[in-house]
């Protein structure tokens, strides 16, 4: 079977006292194939949680279907669970009086595996997270990074099928998120019928883990690609940062008309040198050659030149119209 | 159940104990204040009734009361809470994903609160035994044992079917629990000799395993003890009867309340 998840028509409706009912989710439908790390971008309240709560059994949807390996998550959850694995950021789970050790070997027997296999496998983990040497130091004195660590190593213990990572990396060091994204995406590639879905409020990490990613607000899912292709789908022309010795209005009137239609060149100034700077868009990748024959015939030269690449972070403000930093507002009860 | 379903509910219910009977070892300070609090409660009542000049099968009462109060206090807030603390601790949903039924979870961390409980319990038994020279019969122990074990069966079946109230209902139900905590322990005789509750509050009373476990031990182990509710034979056969049944509501309440959460979102809010 190719399909590792399928959400078809999901809808979630929170109904609370006092209040007009929260429709959390409007019609979700997506699939997710094995060996694939799937993004699930939104703001808060965008219903990416309650999505992965349904995915991974511990709510039930309003209507729709999710499929876990091909076991439906309402009705055969028992079988849903012991294929799956959950990881939250900002996680506290877990009891602060055990040891590493200790802590992992309990949630493994959760799991009805054997003390021998558990321990190989905690003391593998541990170690590929750079986290053996504190097997013996109990959990109320870690890190908040080593404690994530601890967490991810939790959740590939028990070897599921389908790991949810629910913004793994919230709160986290910059040293430990390179470790984490690295053991997810090496764990996801090492056998072909494991797969992840991840919730993350990291563009960059979305754009380097996902192989795909949906963007949800309000419910509803606004697009469902790669990250180059929603990147793609965001503006097909090409941009261009020049900085030049000497650059003035009058040459800049004379390069717009040589250039021709479509093609806009905006004259600024570099921040830091104060030298001009030549911001170009241009309909076809190749008409930068053009261009910088047009600038040396003006007697310009170039000091600098970059390719400005459009971000995930461009094609998320887009669609759902805010960045994440400017999400506070909107939250729904679990979201 | 199949032995692959047996092995997960045994595993789980091991490791869920292991927390409870080593990990709160590790809080020295913690289990020598109860030991401490434990006695000093209990020498306030054989003091009560030296100065009221009560005959010492009193000081016994008083003695096995402060025994079995620990257990009573680990039912109620190490067993009927310990779902909504999971809870709040992020726990639950780690517990519910995984494989293993809510009841081996529950079932785990009772009998490694009863273990764990048994030690602090012995020592005060122990410290009132040496500091108010208390004599207990030997002769019926292995029939105090078992009355001794039925009773913390019933109790901590009562205490499971209460854990799914309390997961459900939140912190009202915490409320509750801490307000009901002090008659629970005053019916249950805990000091005193329960048959002076009178018939109507016994009726009650009798719902609490302590209140007749208890009886039955102060009948079991002192001798010169009259005052009882009923015959030990047939406390012993209620408190049996009053397990099975709480195993069996706590049972079918654990996936009620399991089925409820997941419907209304109760296991993922952790304000609630």
């Amino acid at each position: 079977m190719h399909t590792s998840i399928q959400v078809e028509n999901l809808t979630r409706v929170f109904n609370r006292r006092g209040t007009a009912p929260f429709h959390a989710l409007r019609g979700v439908s997506f699939d997710v194939s094995y060996g694939e790390i799937f993004g699930l971008l939104g703001p808060n309240g965008a219903g990416k949680t309650t999505t992965i709560k349904i995915m991974s059994t511990l709510l039930l949807p309003t209507s729709g279907r999710v499929t876990v390996a091909g076991f439906d998550v309402e009705r055969e959850y028992a079988r849903v669970r012991p294929l799956i694995s959950l990881i939250s950021g900002g996680e506290t789970s877990g009891y602060g009086i055990l040891t590493v050790e200790e802590q992992l070997w309990m949630f493994s027997q959760f799991y009805g595996m054997e003390t021998p296999v558990a321990r190989a496998r905690i003391e593998e983990y541990l170690k590929v997270v750079g986290m053996w040497d504190s097997r013996r130091q109990q959990m109320n004195r870690l890190s908040t990074g080593m404690r994530q660590k601890v967490n991810l190593v939790r959740g590939l213990v028990t070897d599921p099928s389908v790991l949810f990572l629910d913004e793994p990396t919230l709160g986290v060091d910059v040293e430990a998120s390179v470790i984490i994204r690295r053991i997810v995406r090496d764990w996801v590639q090492e056998r072909p019928e494991r797969s992840v879905i991840l919730t993350t409020h990291y563009m960059a990490e979305a754009d380097e883990l996902c192989s795909r990613v949906a963007i949800i607000n309000h419910g509803l899912i606004l697009a469902n690609a790669a990250p180059s292709q929603l990147k793609q789908d965001l503006d097909s022309r090409a941009h261009y940062e020049i900085t030049l010795d000497r650059f003035d209005a009058e040459q800049l009137d004379r390069i717009t008309a040589v250039m021709g239609e479509g093609n806009d060149l905006v004259l600024g100034a570099d921040k830091a040198t104060n030298s001009p700077m030549l911001v170009a868009h241009l309909t076809h990748e190749s008409d930068i050659a053009r261009l910088i024959t047009a600038l040396a015939a003006q007697g310009a030269t170039l000091e600098y030149m970059r390719k400005l690449e459009p971000t995930l972070e461009d094609a998320f403000l887009k669609m759902v119209g805010r960045r994440f930093e400017d999400e506070e507002e909107a939250a729904s009860p679990v979201s | 159940m199949k032995k692959k379903q047996l092995l997960l509910f045994l595993r789980t219910l091991n490791a869920r104990a292991y927390v409870r009977i080593f990990g709160q070892m590790r809080e020295a300070t913690w289990v020598v204040a109860s030991v401490l609090g434990g006695f000093f409660t209990m020498t306030t009542y054989v003091y009560l009734y030296r100065t009221l000049g009560t005959g010492s099968e009193f000081s016994g009462l008083v003695v096995l009361g402060g025994f079995m109060t620990p257990f009573f206090l680990n039912v109620l807030w190490g067993v009927a809470t310990q779902l909504y603390w999971e809870k709040e601790m992020g726990n639950l949903e780690l517990m519910l994903v995984s494989p293993a039924p809510l009841s081996a979870f529950l079932v785990g961390l009772s009998v490694g609160g009863a273990m764990h409980t048994m030690l602090r319990s012995l020592a005060v038994l122990f410290f009132g035994i040496a500091v108010f020279k208390v004599r207990f019969a030997v002769l019926h122990l292995p029939l105090a044992l078992l009355v001794f074990l039925v009773t913390l069966f019933s109790m901590y079946g009562l205490g499971i079917v209460f854990s799914s109230l309390f997961l459900y209902h939140g912190r009202d139900a915490w409320r509750t629990a801490d307000l009901v905590m002090e008659p629970t322990n005053v019916l249950s005789g805990t000091y005193f000799p329960a048959r002076f509750l009178g018939v109507g509050l016994l009726g009650i009373a009798a719902l609490i395993p302590t209140t007749l476990g208890l009886d039955a031990l102060r009948q079991l182990l002192v001798p010169s003890f009259t005052v009882k509710v009923l015959d030990w034979r047939w406390e012993l056969l209620i408190l049996a009867g009053l397990g099975l049944v709480f195993a069996l509501i706590a049972s079918w309440a654990l996936r009620s309340v399991e089925y409820k959460a997941r419907r209304d979102a109760r296991l993922t809010l952790r304000w609630q």
